[in-house]
């Protein structure tokens, strides 16, 4: 399908806008109203439009967390709850930690275990009057002053957290990703444990004597909670600072971004865009690797809908692959999650933005005919896609219900060419809302 | 001048021109093998000027320039039969990729009375790429492909008996020929061997551990343990092709490459030389099927995590997945 008509080009350009809905980013991308004028096939634009905006997000959706290292690590403590800005705390510190190649090595394990399928995009936001972005700056550039200004980002989170917030430790680190340097600014929170080592007794009989320790951190199988990196090429003195934020402890909006603002930014997606580039690129990708396997499509799109039904209020592409792809489909739908920029691990789910699309699920043929269908019809057998005649690309639909209603209907006219792609076209009509 | 002391004036004009085809023959020997995956030693060499004169003065050739096609030489020395039959591919066109323009290929033992002792080996005639003779024409070469063994008794023999100074005895010469049957079965009874070798069920799995040491070395400096490496292998073999593990090879080679550097940070921090590599909870870093799996972090996350999911090597593959920054896919729903 070409994008000629005005119509259809003012609908995509709609939907340009509502995916990348932050006012920042979305300045930047009035000039693709031109591209939107060209009579460009409707798949070269949609990756246009992803390769445009990797491109002014350069490093953000791409970083490599297996080339993160470490140089200086500072570590203060922080209280629990909230205090006042500019009360004294006795835990700051005075001097990087001492680290051994193992301390470092494990260190950077767990940093990069921490970002791994989790990471945001985030951009700067002056509306929050935050210093913390310039004082990455300056860490980042060199200017700045690493014991103070880690001391004063310290003291800024102190200040920024809730009442609920544990105590536990900021660290901020001096490093190196994607062969630039970068910064870390990553809140931990103690753990406990236990260590015992063999010992004798007082009657010299061999024993073990157990330790309990509540102040542990970064102990196998935890990970950082809160973490934003930030790299020397997306903090300079001109631009908004952007940056990647992972945060394990996303159970509600204000408490999630409490740690994004601290850092002096927002999410550049919103869990509602989010949501929307995931069903739309997950609707997108099913649709190509069924192409040949009309069953197999249903049996995929109906998934993608109850997962958008379903009382969860996170989505994960990891679970929606392990739970309802086959095969080599897995792997390739995490790498495509990947390439978009959405974190595997899982994010918010937020439907408002695609509610009208995962009510029914709607099967369109090349002939005209149009069947809207719950998906608990599917799961209870009344509809059934099977593959046609060997040969043909036709495929065998039975829905059994009782017919409450026949009627004539519109329709799309006769076309003298078929669509390239019935469900792209699907696409544009759901999104004008008709 | 007499016309073989006319032909003996330009071999000596035109030798460099044929010195340089040889190392040109070398060249291309070694890619051939290299590309085929085979261990084999290449020589090359361009006759002598002595060995050219005695040559053109010993035979009755009508055109001594032309009847000598051996002026640039090239040999394949193999470890075994089977490798000799790989090497015999590189100069097969119905292939469409061989490394020269073939003439001929004889094999000696065809067509011999088995009732006979005789010289074993191939032989190739063929055309070095891209070199002529002072008047414009190609280049000939004789190849030669012979096991270790065959090519032990041919030095052994040819001195002797084909270009011997002294007529030898046929007792003696029968004593030397009787030699090229105990090389006949030594080259049997190592394919035998290798035959059973190969139908254990953990061979190809040897194989692929033998190739991925020729990039885990150059990296590390010290080899794995190789029953863990089976180990390991035994629990991945939902992903590895054992049936294309040469084609996998070339595409692990590439990656390999692409990330080298990467790969080398994460194996000097993590892997053998390292302080984690008293640790076992890090064994794996210092194993070459470490590289398999981070070609298989990158490119098939979820299926490698369902395959580790639940053994005892899970944490020690978490390990890994966390060092190329990627999150192991919990197939736990």
């Amino acid at each position: 399908m070409t994008i000629a008509d005005q119509t259809i080009q003012n609908k995509v350009i709609c939907w340009i806008r509502k995916q990348f809905s932050n006012s920042k980013v979305r300045d930047g991308y009035e000039q693709l109203e031109l591209v939107a004028q060209l009579d460009f096939h409707f798949e070269t634009f949609y990756e246009i439009i992803l390769s445009n905006y990797r491109c002014t997000m350069k490093g953000v959706f791409m970083a490599d967390f297996g080339t993160l290292s470490i140089d200086k690590v500072m570590m203060h403590g922080i209280p629990k709850g909230n205090l006042a800005a500019n009360s004294p705390n006795e835990s700051f510190t005075e001097t990087p930690i001492p680290l051994e190649d193992e301390d470092r090595g494990y260190i950077t394990l767990k940093l990069r275990a921490t970002f791994a399928g989790r990471a945001r995009a985030v951009i700067e936001d002056k509306d929050l009057e935050s210093k913390v972005p310039d004082l990455i700056r300056g860490l980042v550039g060199d200017s700045g002053n690493l014991i103070g200004d880690s001391r004063q980002i310290a003291s800024l989170l102190h200040g920024a957290q809730k009442w609920m917030s544990n105590a536990g430790l900021v660290m901020v680190v001096h490093g190196q990703i994607d062969g630039e340097k970068c910064l870390v600014v990553a809140k931990m929170e103690h753990q406990e444990g236990m260590r015992v080592q063999p010992t004798l007794s007082p009657e010299g009989l061999k024993t073990y004597k157990a330790e309990h320790f509540h102040d542990l951190i970064l102990a196998e199988g935890t990970k950082v909670f809160k973490a934003g990196i930030f790299k020397a090429s997306e903090a300079k003195d001109s631009e908004l600072m952007q940056g990647l934020v992972a945060d394990d402890q996303l159970s509600g909006q204000n408490v999630a971004e409490y740690f994004v603002n601290f850092l002096g930014c927002v999410f550049v997606r919103q869990a509602d865009v989010m949501t929307e580039l995931y069903f739309d690129e997950t609707h997108r990708f099913l649709g190509k690797v069924t192409k040949e396997d009309p069953p197999m499509r249903t049996d995929y799109e109906i998934a993608l809908i109850v997962d958008m039904q379903s009382a969860s209020k996170r989505i994960s592409p990891k679970s929606f692959a392990a739970k309802y792809l086959k095969g080599a489909h897995r792997d390739q739908f995490l790498k495509r999650m990947e390439e978009i920029g959405l974190p595997i691990a899982g994010f918010k789910k937020d439907t408002k933005l695609i509610e009208t699309n995962i009510r029914r699920m709607k099967l369109q043929t090349s002939r005209g005919a149009t069947l809207f269908v719950p998906p608990e019809m599917h799961d209870d057998g009344s509809l059934n896609v099977g593959k046609g005649k060997n040969g043909t690309k036709k495929s065998k639909i039975i829905l059994i219900d009782e017919i409450t209603s026949i009627s004539g209907a519109g329709g799309p006219k006769k076309r003298e060419k078929k669509s390239v792609n019935s469900s792209i076209q699907a696409d544009v009509q759901d999104q004008s809302g008709s | 001048m007499s016309e073989l002391e006319a032909v003996f004036e330009r071999y000596k004009r035109e030798y460099t021109c044929f010195e340089q085809a040889a190392l040109e023959l070398e060249k291309l020997l070694k890619e051939g093998c290299a590309r085929m995956g085979l261990r084999a030693e290449v020589e090359s060499r361009a006759k002598t000027i002595p060995s050219f004169i005695k040559k053109i003065y010993a035979r009755s050739y009508d055109d001594p320039w032309l009847e000598v096609t051996d002026k640039v030489g090239g040999r394949i020395i193999t470890e075994t039969l089977l490798d000799r039959k790989t090497a015999a591919r590189l100069f097969d066109e119905s292939t469409g990729t061989t490394l020269i323009s073939v003439l001929s290929m004889e094999d000696k033992s065809d067509g011999v009375d088995p009732q006979n002792l005789y010289y074993p080996g191939i032989h190739v005639q063929g055309i070095v790429p891209e070199f002529f003779t002072s008047d414009g024409q190609p280049i000939e070469c004789e190849i030669q492909l012979r096991t270790k063994a065959q090519d032990a008794w041919a030095v052994a023999s040819h001195g002797r008996i084909y270009k011997g100074i002294l007529p030898l005895s046929k007792r003696t010469t029968r004593r030397i020929y009787r030699l090229s049957v105990l090389t006949e079965m030594f080259d049997e009874e190592v394919k035998t061997a290798m035959d059973e070798m190969c139908s254990e069920p953990e061979y190809e799995h040897a194989v692929l551990i033998r190739d991925l040491e020729t990039l885990y070395l150059p990296m590390t400096g010290e080899p794995g343990e190789n029953m863990l490496s089976l180990e390991v292998l035994d629990v991945l073999k939902s992903l590895v092709d054992v049936e294309g593990r040469e084609k996998y090879f070339e595409e692990l080679k590439k990656f390999v490459e692409e990330n080298s550097s990467k790969i080398s940070g994460i194996l000097s921090d993590y892997g053998p030389r390292s302080d984690f590599a008293n640790q076992w909870a890090y064994w794996l870093f210092s194993q070459p099927e470490s590289l398999l799996i981070f070609e298989k972090v990158e490119n098939h996350a979820f299926a490698l995590s369902e395959a580790v999911e639940g053994t005892e090597m899970e944490e020690a593959f978490r390990h890994l997945f966390e060092a190329w920054g990627k999150e192991m896919a919990s197939t736990d729903i």
